[in-house]
């Protein structure tokens, strides 16, 4: 069988195509679903070059792609309830910043691998899946794809200050559902100390005084 | 205890690279003196290797994903190659002294719709394709997704089996995954498939049921038939559809780069605009 040879493929559509471990594990995680995470990859990457013009050269073509994905995953999830998830989702915050010590957060970390400890690590999948959708994205898309609150903030049609508050409020959620974690595992042990129960006072006086004024 | 609530908020920019040099300086120098502060730097840290470590995991691209992805790309520069032949096609000037011939043309295939409109094709068997644009095309065509749509017919449900022919039948590429996906972000469920023959093309047809609703959306090539009359142009956010009404049926039709689409339902007729206008 005499096989014609192929056109050689365009730059821009290698480049492209280049991305997509980045794309599908993205999409993964926001999708949750391995199969509509392909389906969301496929219909960006033939979005991104139907407008291959729009992409400005020099700039970044991940960030770009992974805005094309972003709405696309918005636009198809909107009427599924996306931005009631984010609206009811929970702002508890067993593990505020402030008053978790510093040998508890220690024992949660393991010094080989300076990543958390693998009975915790296995954890994370889970508890990202669980995050509302726009924490998971703003969490992702800083500490996976290392991109800038600008660079977020494009990507999903906010100022830098929700990005900020979406990473800070999902990290905590993270840190929150890693702390239970521990504590179940006897990684960490269930009594605060004493310095640690004044913190916790301290923030519940501040809360009742906030809830008082209003 | 007051330095570190001053600087606690600012750990997660900070690790971020996202303060200015001055708000580094402070925040180091406090991490200097401060090993509470140093933990959570070092825990937050531990805690973005371990999401980066979870979700990287889940971007090994399987090769069969890979040809998928290739194979939907190539449609793609297929179709724009189509588009941009059938406009040029059309651009190349109907003279005055080519209405007399045309008239003729058109005449004749109308009779031939009029003969040949509403005969379906169930095996998809293969045809050469004869170009024929005329301004009764559409209106065929229409008439022919009406008649299916009020059948009822079983279509075929693995629509594998009838991707290869179907696509070189049409002329276009039918985007199988993402039309037989398309409507479930409305709730809409995908029923089956078939190739239909309207005049002397084809097209695909596809069927949905969204709530208690029914759905077929005729998907062929627009240069084929062109939406001249008949139907209201609207505009659905930025994207322009045509709408009407055919036997207390909505029809809403549009076009993107050569690839026609043609949707009857029960809905109302701004709902199947918006639905029609998604397909862009």
């Amino acid at each position: 069988m005499i096989r014609r040879p192929r056109a050689p493929q365009p730059e821009f559509e290698r480049e492209v195509l280049e991305q997509l471990p980045s794309l599908l594990a993205v999409a993964t995680r926001l999708t949750r679903n391995p199969a509509e995470a392909e389906d969301l990859v496929q219909d960006a990457v033939l979005k991104a070059i139907r407008a291959q013009t729009q992409f400005e050269s020099g700039t970044n073509l991940r960030a770009w792609l992974l805005k094309i994905l972003t709405n696309t995953f918005i636009n198809r999830y909107r009427r599924g309830g996306l931005e009631r998830s984010v609206l009811e989702s929970p702002d508890a915050d067993p593990l505020a910043d402030g008053w978790v010590s510093a040998s508890t957060i220690e024992a949660m970390r393991d010094p080989e691998s300076q990543a958390l400890r693998p009975i915790l690590e296995a954890e994370i999948g889970k508890a990202l899946d669980e995050l509302p959708a726009e924490f998971r994205l703003a969490v992702i898309l800083s500490d996976v794809e290392d991109l800038s609150y600008k660079e977020i903030a494009d990507i999903m049609g906010c100022p830098i200050g929700t990005v900020m508050s979406r990473l800070h409020r999902g990290r905590r959620l993270l840190k929150s559902r890693l702390y239970e974690h521990a504590r179940a595992f006897g990684i960490i042990g269930p009594e605060p100390s004493i310095g640690e129960r004044q913190s916790v006072v301290e923030l519940e006086r501040f809360r009742a005084r906030k809830e008082a004024a209003g | 205890m007051s330095a570190c609530r001053a600087i606690s908020p600012l750990l997660d920019a900070f690790r971020d690279g996202e303060l200015s040099p001055e708000r580094v300086c402070e925040v180091e120098q406090h991490l200097t003196e401060c090993s509470g502060c140093v933990e959570r730097v070092r825990f937050s840290e531990a805690l973005r290797l371990s999401i980066r470590t979870q979700t990287r995991a889940n971007g090994s691209v399987s090769p069969a994903f890979q040809a998928r992805v290739s194979a939907a790309l190539e449609a793609a520069r297929k179709r724009e190659e189509q588009a941009s032949m059938a406009s040029s096609g059309r651009s190349r000037g109907f003279s005055s002294r080519n209405w007399g011939t045309m008239a003729l043309a058109g005449a004749l295939t109308l009779a031939y719709a009029t003969n040949h409109a509403r005969e379906e094709l169930p095996g998809g068997q293969s045809q050469a394709k004869t170009a024929s644009v005329d301004s009764h095309s559409f209106d065929s065509l229409v008439e022919a997704l009406v008649e299916h749509h009020v059948k009822g017919q079983p279509d075929v449900i693995d629509y594998k089996e009838l991707l290869p022919k179907a696509e070189r039948e049409v002329g276009v590429p039918l985007s199988f995954p993402i039309l037989t996906q398309h409507f479930r972000q409305y709730g809409g469920r995908w029923e089956g498939v078939s190739v239909v023959r309207v005049t002397n093309q084809q097209a695909a047809s596809f069927r949905y049921k969204l709530g208690g609703h029914r759905m077929t959306l005729y998907v062929y090539d627009s240069s084929r038939f062109p939406v001249e009359r008949g139907l209201e142009q609207r505009l659905v956010g930025a994207e322009p559809v045509y709408v009407g009404v055919r036997r207390g049926y909505s029809i809403g039709a549009t076009e993107h780069r050569g690839v026609g689409y043609a949707l009857a339902s029960d809905l109302s007729d701004t709902e199947t605009a918006e639905l029609v206008a998604g397909l862009n």
